[in-house]
């Protein structure tokens, strides 16, 4: 099924977006229909009369992309076309920032549609700018001194407004990614899929790291792997043996000026957001 | 007619029993051109299917030995980093 997407892409090498991309239409198959934002993703939607898609796919605007999901989710239930699949592939910039007021309207309005947003923590095709969804002590071209904010909790707020599938995943653990989606495409209702997608130009990495640091982000306990099906959380991957944060940190040029009371709250925070998940977990 | 001009007719004919827009693909990018190291398999392979599951063209096949497509590798060496046998080793690319 890799053939859905042409070879000779020209995303950078290493990059876990592409990857991701690969996975999807790998589940979905055929009978998709692929959304983009101006991001990343859109280097796969083409330029000029070129694609790298072989299914129909769509470039929207970056503020309503979710906006046009449910339209298309619409006609497709007017046409009884329950076989087509419809999929934003959007950045996190395109998603926390300037697409959340499309993205919360079309989940309040119970749209069917797969909406996968790719975490590159920060709006890497324009230039490496600062997201809501930076991390901590986080060198960008405009936080030159680290971020000084935490990360947004994007996955909180859609949870907090009832959405029947939720799930976080990272391009390292890519089987974890496909069982999610697969689970998704099955609902009934607007489903969202958080993916952490390491940037080796953005996060100043070599780019073979890519799925080292996709794991290493989940062995930390800084980005934990859960879903949840009608707001019953279930952790699917458990960290037993958690791994040294500086282990992540040291790998990554852009938290080279990071401080130590950042390091800190960032092992406090996400051991707390861990043990927060643990305890409101469904047996 | 000048040469341009044979192009653009040729193109139009190629067009009339396409029906709507359509778009060309770019397979004709050759991305192999990037590569600054070249992954090399050797006989440690065991065909478990790690490295083609997360090369992120999804260019390598599995025969009798791990194949990657070197017309469109980009050479980022995942493949070495994930491959848990150290099967596949990153060689520089001579000139």
């Amino acid at each position: 099924m890799s053939d859905l997407i042409c070879k000779g892409t020209t995303t950078c090498e290493g990059c876990g977006m592409e990857l991701l991309a690969r996975s999807i239409v790998e589940v979905l198959g055929k009978n998709t229909i692929v959304l983009t934002p101006p991001s990343c993703s859109a280097i796969l939607t083409g330029f000029g009369d070129q694609t790298c898609w072989r299914i129909p796919a769509f470039q929207s605007n970056l503020e309503n992309i979710a906006a046009y999901c449910s339209g298309i989710s619409t006609a497709l239930e007017y046409q009884k076309r329950e076989d087509v699949y419809v999929v934003a592939l959007a950045g996190d910039g395109g998603t926390v920032d300037i697409g959340l007021q499309a993205l919360s309207g079309a989940v309040e309005r119970g749209h069917r549609f797969i909406y996968i947003c790719y975490d590159n923590e920060a709006y890497m095709n324009t230039g490496i700018q600062r997201s809501g969804s930076t991390p901590i002590g986080a060198w960008t071209t405009t936080t030159p001194g680290g971020k000084e904010e935490s990360k947004k909790n994007i996955v909180e707020m859609l949870m907090a407004q009832g959405i029947p599938y939720i799930a976080t995943a990272s391009v390292g653990y890519i089987d974890d990614f496909k069982r999610k989606l697969d689970k998704a495409k099955d609902v009934n209702g607007p489903t969202y899929i958080h993916v952490l997608s390491p940037c080796p130009p953005g996060w100043r990495y070599e780019a073979r790291e890519t799925i080292k640091l996709g794991r290493l982000a989940v062995d930390t306990k800084l980005y934990p792997l859960f879903e949840a099906i009608d707001g019953d959380i279930r952790i699917t991957k458990k960290v037993s043996k958690v791994k040294d944060i500086g282990e992540y940190l040291k790998l990554q040029g852009r938290f080279r000026n990071i401080t130590k009371e950042q390091i800190k709250s960032l092992e406090v925070d996400a051991a707390k957001y861990y043990d927060k998940l643990v305890e409101m977990e469904v047996e | 007619m000048l040469n341009a001009q044979k192009q653009l007719m040729k193109g139009l004919l190629f067009m009339k029993d396409k029906v709507g827009i359509f778009a060309t693909d770019v397979s004709d990018t050759k991305t192999g051109t990037w590569r600054l190291a070249k992954p090399i398999v050797n006989e440690n392979c065991k065909v478990c299917g790690i490295c083609s599951k997360y090369c992120p063209g999804l260019l390598i096949e599995m025969e009798d030995i791990a194949a990657i497509d070197y017309e469109y590798c980009k050479g980022c060496g995942i493949c070495e980093v994930v491959c848990p046998f150290k099967a596949i080793l990153m060689v520089e690319e001579a000139e």
